[in-house]
């Protein structure tokens, strides 16, 4: 009687073992403190056969609560998700170099701001697509020999209508123009001195400070985000070290960003995402070591290997954070769930 | 008795039906010193909780059966550390190693060079003292650690008296994307009187299709004796291989140390 017992208990485990590789998958929930997230690899519903990516590089969410993903794709440039990750619409052929990706409210009207290194300008689209203005290179401020030198990887836009362009794959400048297209001034730039930037990869205005808005900068290859007043001047550094910071991107009190990598070489495939609070210190490393757990000068690095190459983070309304990735082998975008 | 049993094992059936979608990426290893005079101390690190790292000093692959890492490992004997981390919810991390090498015979004089390394990786001070230095290059090959050659590397250094050698190692680093190879062939020359110089020893390195990445260390042995002068060359790939996107460009040959023992 024992031994039937015993025997059927083997062959219950016997049985069921071979049921492993269809078993559910198991949660997986990265992140530390209050911003902890559950990984849904599965939210985009996008067909590669109908809306094919290559890199998938930036996103921006407009009032109705679309989302527009940039890639260099130039069979679709722009796809248009809705918030169940369904492709509602898709555009662009000509952005060889699409990147950077800007969503402004111009006094209750849409556009979009794309950069394109490929072709050594910035474009303001409508949200259709429709080219609405460009910019290129200031050749005549005697910063810039010739147009190529001009590799624009972001925008943001400041309250009074000015455009900023971060240089990212450049020469590292910020570039402000006046909202009808004239160059205007400069900061930033290659080199050694504290407020110089390597690699401005990514820029964005601060509002959380209500009187004091502040200009973000990343400059990537330094591990640090770089801060200036709205005149340039440069104000201090969040040195991260181990991540090569793709954009800030704010919401609420928090500041998100993507780290492309924590090591190179530049494929090292060891990114994951960091969430900053007001004060700019660091919260939670969705992906990444323990905040809480590292030493003062200790890098920052990759411990869930759930992401390849993040390239940048749009937030929602609750919280949830998307995130598309460089170099990932076409991946379209992971939704983090705010749990 | 067997009814509780067979509910364990049915439990831990269920528990097991659930598959491990990521893998855990490397532990951080670390160490104050890759060349030591007495001891190296190795760190490692993993801040993701519920992890475990574990890890073997003989250059063996580790496993979940192995040493738990509880805290600092004091090292006194060239040694390969390997780690994993492991954690119930992931699959097991690929292994990350690390190396540490005790110091070899000083010079008191700077060792010359035959070839000079080419400008933009010539090293912080006079290139036969990065190489005898007891500094080893980090992953940035422009940290002045590092000797960089299109060309072989002849180094040749010398002594007031006579030192018993029976072993050099030569420190190097693989980067098959940034054009860097392994050596082709080392060899060792010494002389105990100025100017006779006899062959110690000369090997050759195959060449595998991807070789493998990062510091590597070249040991080369022979039968001990009594040296005043010592010559080390280190033959440069070559040409790019057939199956490198570069085929047919001169390949870099990266060395920060060489040690005699």
């Amino acid at each position: 009687m024992q031994r039937s017992t015993f025997t059927r208990t083997i062959f219950t485990f016997g049985a069921l073992a071979p049921l492993r590789r269809f078993a559910r998958k198991p949660e997986t929930i990265i992140g530390h403190g209050a911003f902890r997230y559950r990984v849904d690899q599965t939210w985009c519903k996008a067909n590669p056969t109908t809306h094919p990516v290559n890199d998938c590089h930036e996103m921006a969410m407009d009032r109705s609560g679309r989302i527009f993903m940039s890639t260099n794709d130039i069979r679709n440039n722009i796809l248009i998700y809705n918030k169940d990750g369904n492709v509602l619409d898709a555009w662009g052929t000509e952005y060889p170099g699409a990147h950077g990706l800007t969503l402004h409210d111009e006094n209750g009207t849409e556009f979009l701001y794309l950069t394109d290194y490929e072709r050594h300008a910035v474009y303001k689209l409508s949200l259709k697509g429709k080219l609405i203005q460009e910019f290129h290179a200031p050749l005549e401020a005697g910063l810039y020999q010739q147009n190529d030198e001009f590799n624009p990887t972001e925008t943001a836009i400041l309250p009074n209508g000015d455009v900023l362009i971060a240089d990212g794959y450049g020469k590292d400048y910020i570039l402000v123009y006046g909202p009808d297209g004239k160059f205007k001034r400069h900061f930033g730039g290659k080199g050694t001195e504290p407020s110089s930037l390597n690699n401005a990869h990514g820029v964005a205005v601060d509002t959380r400070k209500k009187d004091q808005p502040e200009i973000l900068v990343s400059s990537r290859a330094d591990n640090t985000l770089k801060r200036y007043d709205l005149n340039g001047q440069f104000l201090g550094a969040v040195p991260l070290p181990g991540a090569y910071i793709c954009r800030p991107v704010l919401k609420g009190d928090a500041l998100y960003f993507a780290v492309l990598i924590s090591k190179l070489p530049w494929d090292s495939q060891s990114g994951f995402v960091c969430i900053l609070d007001k004060a700019n210190q660091l919260v939670s490393v969705p992906g990444g070591s323990d905040p809480k757990r590292l030493h003062d000068t200790e890098k920052l690095y990759q411990t869930v290997q759930v992401f390849k190459h993040p390239h940048d983070v749009l937030v929602d309304a609750d919280e949830n954070v998307f995130v598309t990735q460089w170099n990932s082998n076409g991946v379209y975008p992971i939704r983090l769930t705010r749990i | 008795m067997m009814r509780y049993l067979q509910i364990i094992v049915f439990i831990s059936c269920c528990l097991s039906l659930q598959a491990q979608e990521f893998r855990l990426a490397p532990p951080i290893l670390r160490c104050d010193q890759v060349f030591f005079d007495q001891i190296a101390t190795v760190r490692m690190n993993f801040a993701l909780n519920g992890a475990q790292i574990r890890y073997t000093l003989d250059g063996s692959e580790p496993s979940k059966t192995s040493p738990i890492y509880r805290k600092p490992l004091k090292i006194k004997q060239d040694a390969t550390v390997k780690a994993i981390a492991i954690h119930l919810d992931y699959q097991t991390s690929t292994i990350a190693t690390i190396s540490v090498f005790k110091k070899g015979i000083s010079f008191k004089t700077a060792p010359q060079l035959k070839e000079i390394p080419a400008p933009e990786y010539a090293g912080s001070k006079a290139p036969g003292l990065v190489l005898t230095d007891g500094q080893a290059g980090s992953e940035d090959l422009n940290d002045g650690n590092w000797l960089g050659f299109k060309t072989d590397l002849g180094f040749q250094g010398s002594w007031d008296v006579p030192q018993k050698l029976q072993s050099v190692k030569v420190s190097g680093f693989t980067a098959w994307n940034s054009w860097i190879l392994p050596p082709s062939r080392i060899e060792v020359w010494g002389a105990l009187t100025p100017g006779s110089w006899q062959l110690l020893v000369s090997k050759a390195y195959e060449r595998p299709e991807k070789p493998l990445e990062g510091r590597q260390l070249y040991k080369l042995d022979f039968p001990s004796g009594d040296y005043r002068q010592i010559k080390v060359i280190v033959h440069n790939a070559g040409p790019l291989p057939e199956n490198h996107p570069g085929k047919g460009n001169p390949a870099w040959l990266f060395v920060d140390e060489i040690l005699f023992n």
